[in-house]
């Protein structure tokens, strides 16, 4: 019998700065919107997971898409003239996020990201906090400087098995091989220099060190770091969310840099009591706390 | 058998040989690098998918005209090659991030080569296992 997965994906068109770009995404489920963000050069492929778990899906409408350059959206008309090395913006990745949001009417969603997407829910939620009803920051920080790397993007590099090969160290070894290799293969199959533009965002562009001060009443922002990642250590995670008022971390074991996608059923030990949470309409995570998790199979 | 000592290397050299992704991933690679674990030294020739025989570097050679080398003490090796290795010892890229390895000289072969590289040591992790199924 013909099986498929329930995720369905089309295209919608954003208009954003002037610019229509026609974006791909993803989509399953019903109920509250959770618009998940993917990683620097990969795309939404990483939530295919969470995009066909029922226990996610009858009680909140997931959505991922592919940001402009990534996957199946392509980079805006007339990239080949830019004249500079493409680079992702804190401005115009916050504000894409937005636009995105309103153009598939996901009202009042939660954002859920892993690294760069988990770091751009820090503006998010500074930014537009008013319109976002929480926040799901995967191994995230307000600071991550010095991973810019010219090897990134060099004609004498394939830049594929280059970008693939960077992360594999990033994932817990206890993962399942299946997964560590689709993160690979979707960091493999990215375009040219569109990790190292990415990075710039992750590590130079986006500084948040100074508004976390400010940052004393947003929506409910559930932090969940791997140990295994040695980029954005759990130590980094927990320090940004100790200075956010409406913030909990927890520390995943035997997770790296890509929860949803390296070891889904250990993370959703970790997502389900933020769903459940989320779901009962709490707006303060005081009284939040994660139960204990194991991490045998 | 002492941990990295050439009979250990040469172990690993026969594991990588026989390994078949190794070969179709370096099948393209040319490469000399200079290893160092702890106490031992070595340096590595690969090209045509195979491990040439390895030399021990501290021994008088005509030619130590290595391209790139590959530095750490041996606790980071004993981290590294564990079955399950403690996280920032993952591969020599995150070792090298973390400060517990060091990569010098001219790195574009080992870039262009990376996927090879990698496979290549993860296999470090089935010497010792074969050691003690021998």
């Amino acid at each position: 019998m013909t099986q498929h997965d329930q995720a369905v994906g089309r295209y919608v068109y954003v208009d954003f700065q002037g610019t229509t770009y026609r974006t791909y995404y993803e989509e399953a489920g019903t109920g509250i919107p959770l618009v998940c963000l993917h990683t620097a050069g990969s795309d939404s492929r990483q939530y295919r997971h969470q995009l066909n778990d029922p226990a996610i899906t009858d009680r909140f409408r997931v959505i991922a898409f592919d940001m402009p350059w990534h996957g199946r959206s392509y980079p805006p008309a007339g990239w080949q003239n830019l004249g500079e090395e493409y680079q992702l913006t804190s401005a115009f990745y916050v504000g894409f996020v937005m636009a995105f949001c309103e153009a598939v009417a996901a009202e009042a969603p939660v954002i859920m990201g892993s690294s760069m997407g988990g770091n751009v829910c820090l503006p998010l939620a500074h930014q537009h906090g008013e319109k976002i009803r929480a926040l799901i920051p995967l191994q995230a920080t307000d600071y991550s400087h010095g991973w810019v790397s010219s090897a990134l993007w060099d004609p004498r590099v394939h830049g594929g098995e280059m970008a693939g090969s960077y992360v594999m160290g990033e994932i817990a070894p206890m993962s399942p091989s299946e997964y560590r290799w689709e993160i690979w293969w979707g960091y493999a199959t990215s375009g040219p220099g569109v990790f190292k533009g990415d990075v710039h965002f992750y590590s130079n562009d986006h500084d948040y060190r100074e508004q976390l001060a400010e940052m004393q009443n947003t929506p409910p922002m559930y932090f969940m770091g791997g140990d295994y990642d040695a980029a954005c250590k759990p130590a980094m995670s927990k320090a940004t969310a100790d200075q956010i008022a409406n913030a909990v971390f927890v520390e995943m074991k035997d997770m790296g840099h890509f929860p949803m996608s390296e070891n889904p059923d250990l993370f959703r030990r970790y997502l389900d009591p933020v769903l459940d949470h989320i779901v009962s309409g709490a707006r303060s995570v005081t009284a939040f706390a994660w139960p204990s998790v194991s991490s045998a199979a | 058998m002492q941990r990295y000592s050439p009979e250990w290397i040469e172990r690993f050299r026969s594991i990588a040989n026989a390994n078949p992704t190794f070969k179709v991933l370096s099948r393209p690679a040319n490469l000399r690098f200079l290893l160092e674990m702890g106490d031992y030294a070595y340096l590595v020739k690969i090209s045509d998918g195979q491990i040439a025989p390895i030399q021990e570097a501290s021994s008088l050679l005509f030619d130590a005209n290595w391209q790139f080398a590959i530095r750490a003490p041996q606790e980071t090796w004993d981290k590294n090659t564990a079955t399950i290795p403690p996280p920032e010892f993952t591969d020599i890229i995150f070792m090298s991030f973390n400060g517990h390895l060091v990569l010098e000289g001219d790195l574009l072969p080992l870039w262009q080569h990376i996927r090879a590289m990698l496979w290549l040591f993860d296999l470090m992790r089935d010497v010792e296992p074969s050691i003690a199924a021998a």
